[in-house]
């Protein structure tokens, strides 16, 4: 018993378009409101560009738009998820701009299921598992992989595929 | 403890620092007094410092050192180039047991001895050579006679001083007679290994000063009771002798006043001058009373992040000080702009370290270096007090390093070839360093063979870095050079020619947001100049407003500011007459791809690149604004055309442009920002 005690960890839940995704809270350092976001000319589109946290400048992920999910305006909801990653053996703080946040849950370790089979090889990175939640399926992310892939199309791809079956 | 060692680490570091500056200025003026007393003292802080923090190779190796030096100094004998030489080499293996203190390490044990061996020699053969003279000189000198009394304390041991060596170093002064005192011995049982029982009695004919005598002492200062009192100028008697004699086979102390009476009774005519000193700190203090105290570089960073943030919080307050618009708050508020400058500029300084503190690595580099080619170089710095940013000085040691080794192996001939070709044996390496605007110049020349263009054009054709058929300018010719995997050595030798090199030198340079440039004349020399940022993590800056967002330039790169209706400027870029000179002017709007409704008028900011200057249109101007830069971070890695981002006033951020590189993208890489041919045309006149 004292080893699934262990092993459960809490995971921060966030809704992007119609999914909702699950993070590790060891990533996450704060969540904000979306200040003004000063855009940086010539950048990458998924790179929203760069806000004021109390006095250091934190670049602003648009998660959907890494995500391969349509642009939207930022409603009331969005907010600013402050996460530390790794990027190249490298610690870096960034933002990553999603629809919602939710809550935070506890989820043991063998309850999370393993990816489905059939995505593509950066899904697989990306996606760490699934847990089922009442009747919605959270999808757990590898927070790491998160700069390190170029784009997620797939990812969207593959989501289609886990709620046709 | 660790933290004691590290301290001790640091402090060895700049002492050997010292020792090889002083070393190798003795080695130009080997009667320089100067020299030998400051060589003399880094090896006894040396000796004395490593003993108390238990390292023993390296306290007996530089008490050995020491004795050497004590000679000289004391005039017993002279210093010979060989004796240089050992003593570099012997600089280099405490360099060695910095890192490896205990020895572990075989090759440095096996060098200790050696090194050992050669000291022990030379001293034996000074000792020989100059006996003779010896004697004659100390008929001349003035000497004393010193009764020093010398009871060590309980903690001296467990502090690392032994104190055999301080006898030894007391016996090194001149004639003496030690006599020792056990009976503080204690029984077996009662021993403790590191407490001192015995005190001793020591009775030195000397030509030294009662100063150098307290000198000895240095360390055990505190530690122990020291008492030195000079009992006579003359020699001392045989009955006197006599009297010490006996004590010291007794094991019996003889005290001050038995010194004394019989140095009265049989010296009747003589006339004690007695000068009595406790070996108080007073005197010691003095000399070593610096102005200077040493800070770790993490408190250094957190007092210029506290600075950083109070430049904003003053920004901040400043601005809505304006809109509140009341007297009273304003002369505060301005007030306090000033002390903040101010403060901002006092921390700044303090991170900062003359170039002069690389120049000693580099003096012995060529003299190392030139020894084993065999070739007679000399480096002459001027400019070295220049100062740069202490994390620049550090990343810009390698460098150098590097250049400055080429133009050893590379650069200045052979010896005979110099002579054939009627230059003067004495090759010369120059390092140069001056402030220019914004920037630092470091600039490496040798009057040496120059680069030979043709030899370099052929070997990157063999190397596959060039075609036989591509057209090169000079520089462009030189930027070869910095390209990975070229060397033009016709033989790898120790110094340089691995072909890595002149890569990475390019890559350090710029990864500290500095350029290199080469310039040659065959036959006369080369010469590469370095150029660095002021790296100010704080500047004064411009603030513009391009559409909807902010940005910064750099105060001190802006010339002038212009407004002028937007119909003139319908290009990209184009040539508009500034006071009657044609400058190529930017539309910031159309490089960054903003299409809607331009204001009618727009600025235009004059800034100096290069040797020229450009314009940049914006549409207007805010104004002057102290800018804490901040990194944008890895995630904007290819943006260098950005120095960093700042904080302004209202909270927003605002990017601040490295003008310099801006436009180089703009000119060079103009596929970044769209390409278009009349931007070729009007850039060519650049």
């Amino acid at each position: 018993m004292e080893t699934s005690v262990l092993s459960s960890q809490s995971y921060l839940t966030f809704k992007l378009d119609q999914e909702i995704f699950g993070s590790s809270v060891t990533h996450v350092l704060e969540i904000l409101e979306v200040p003004k976001i000063t855009k940086v000319p010539r950048s990458p589109d998924y790179l929203r560009g760069v806000i004021n946290l109390r006095g250091s400048v934190l670049p602003v992920i648009d998660t959907r738009i890494k995500f391969g999910l349509p642009p939207i305006e930022d409603t009331v909801n969005t907010c600013i998820v402050v996460l530390n990653l790794k990027m190249d053996g490298q610690e870096i703080t960034v933002g990553a701009l999603v629809d919602a946040i939710q809550e935070v849950i506890e989820i043991e370790e063998n309850q999370i299921m393993p990816p489905p089979s059939i995505g593509t090889s950066y899904a697989d990175e990306l996606l760490r598992g699934m847990f089922k939640l009442n009747d919605e399926f959270i999808l757990i992310l590898n927070m790491d992989q998160l700069l390190s892939i170029s784009e997620i199309h797939q990812l969207k791809d593959s989501q289609n595929l886990i709620n046709s079956n | 403890m660790d933290q004691l060692q590290e301290i001790f680490f640091q402090e060895a570091r700049e002492l050997l620092a010292e020792l090889e500056q002083s070393l190798l200025d003795f080695e130009q003026d080997l009667g320089n007094k100067n020299s030998i007393e400051t060589i003399f003292r880094s090896l006894h802080t040396l000796k004395g410092s490593s003993g108390m923090f238990g390292f023993h190779a390296m306290n007996e190796f530089t008490h050995e050192l020491e004795n050497i030096f004590e000679e000289i100094r004391s005039g017993k004998s002279q210093a010979s180039p060989k004796l240089l030489e050992i003593c570099l080499v012997s600089l280099d293996h405490l360099k060695a047991l910095l890192e490896d203190h205990e020895l572990k390490d075989e090759s440095n044990a096996a060098r200790q001895l050696h090194l050992l061996k050669q000291i022990e020699e030379l001293h034996g053969s000074k000792e020989q050579a100059s006996s003779s003279i010896h004697i004659v000189e100390e008929k001349n000198d003035l000497k004393s006679l010193f009764y020093i009394q010398f009871k060590p304390g309980n903690d001296l041991i467990s502090n690392g001083t032994n104190p055999l060596y301080l006898i030894d170093d007391l016996c090194q002064l001149g004639k003496s007679w030690v006599i020792t005192d056990c009976s503080r011995l204690p029984e077996l049982k009662d021993f403790v290994a590191d407490q001192s029982y015995l005190s001793f009695e020591i009775v030195l004919w000397t030509s030294s000063s009662i100063a150098e005598v307290n000198d000895v002492f240095l360390f055990a200062e505190g530690l122990a009771t020291i008492t030195i009192e000079k009992v006579a100028e003359d020699q001392p008697n045989e009955s006197f002798i006599f009297l010490i004699n006996e004590a010291i086979k007794n094991e019996k102390s003889i005290g001050i006043e038995a010194v004394h009476k019989a140095l009265l009774k049989d010296e009747k005519s003589s006339q004690p001058d007695t000068l009595k000193t406790q070996s108080s700190s007073t005197q010691i203090k003095e000399r070593s009373s610096g102005s200077s105290i040493r800070v770790s570089s993490e408190k250094l960073d957190e007092l210029m992040n506290l600075v950083s943030e109070l430049v904003t919080s003053q920004a901040q307050l400043s601005m809505h000080a304006e809109t509140i618009a009341q007297a009273q708050l304003s002369g505060i508020v301005e007030n306090m702009e000033k002390i903040t400058r101010r403060l901002r500029d006092n921390a700044f300084s303090i991170c900062l370290l003359p170039i002069d503190t690389l120049t000693i690595r580099f003096q012995r580099l060529v003299r190392d270096a030139s020894k084993e080619l065999g070739k007679e170089i000399q480096l002459l710095t001027e400019g070295t007090d220049t100062e740069l940013d202490k994390s620049v000085i550090e990343n810009l040691s390698d460098p150098i390093l590097h250049l400055i080794r080429n133009c050893v192996d590379h650069g200045i001939e052979s010896l005979e070839k110099r002579q054939t070709n009627g230059k003067p044996r004495l090759g010369t390496i120059m390092l140069k360093s001056w402030y220019s605007g914004t920037k630092v110049f470091i600039e490496i020349s040798d009057d040496g063979a120059g680069i030979n263009k043709q030899k370099v054009r052929q070997k990157a054709i063999e190397n596959g870095l060039i075609t036989e058929d591509t057209v090169l300018n000079e520089q462009q010719l030189y930027d070869v050079l910095f390209m990975p995997g070229f060397s033009t050595a016709a033989s790898i030798s120790e110094l340089s020619g691995r072909g890595v090199g002149m890569d990475v030198v390019k890559r350090k340079i710029q990864e500290l947001k500095g350029s290199i440039e080469i310039s040659s004349i065959e036959g006369q020399g080369s010469r590469f100049t370095i150029g660095l940022p002021l790296t100010l993590s704080i500047i004064d800056g411009l603030l513009v407003q391009v559409d909807q967002a902010t940005y910064v330039i750099p105060m001190n790169l802006v010339d002038k500011c212009y407004e002028k209706p937007a119909a003139l400027l319908q290009n990209r870029v184009q040539f508009i007459t500034l006071d009657g000179e044609r400058t190529p002017v930017y539309s910031l709007r159309d490089v960054f791809g903003i299409s809607n409704q331009a204001p009618e008028i727009l600025q235009i900011i004059k800034v100096f690149y290069d040797q020229t200057s450009v314009g940049l249109a914006v549409d207007h101007i805010i104004g002057e604004h102290q800018v804490v830069l901040k990194p944008l971070g890895s995630l904007y890695h290819g943006h260098n055309e950005y120095s960093g981002a700042t904080i302004l006033g209202d909270g927003t951020v605002a990017l601040v442009f490295d003008t310099n590189t801006l436009f180089n993208k703009l000119i060079e890489n103009s596929n970044i920002y769209g390409n278009k041919r009349s931007e070729q045309s009007v850039l060519s006149h650049l």
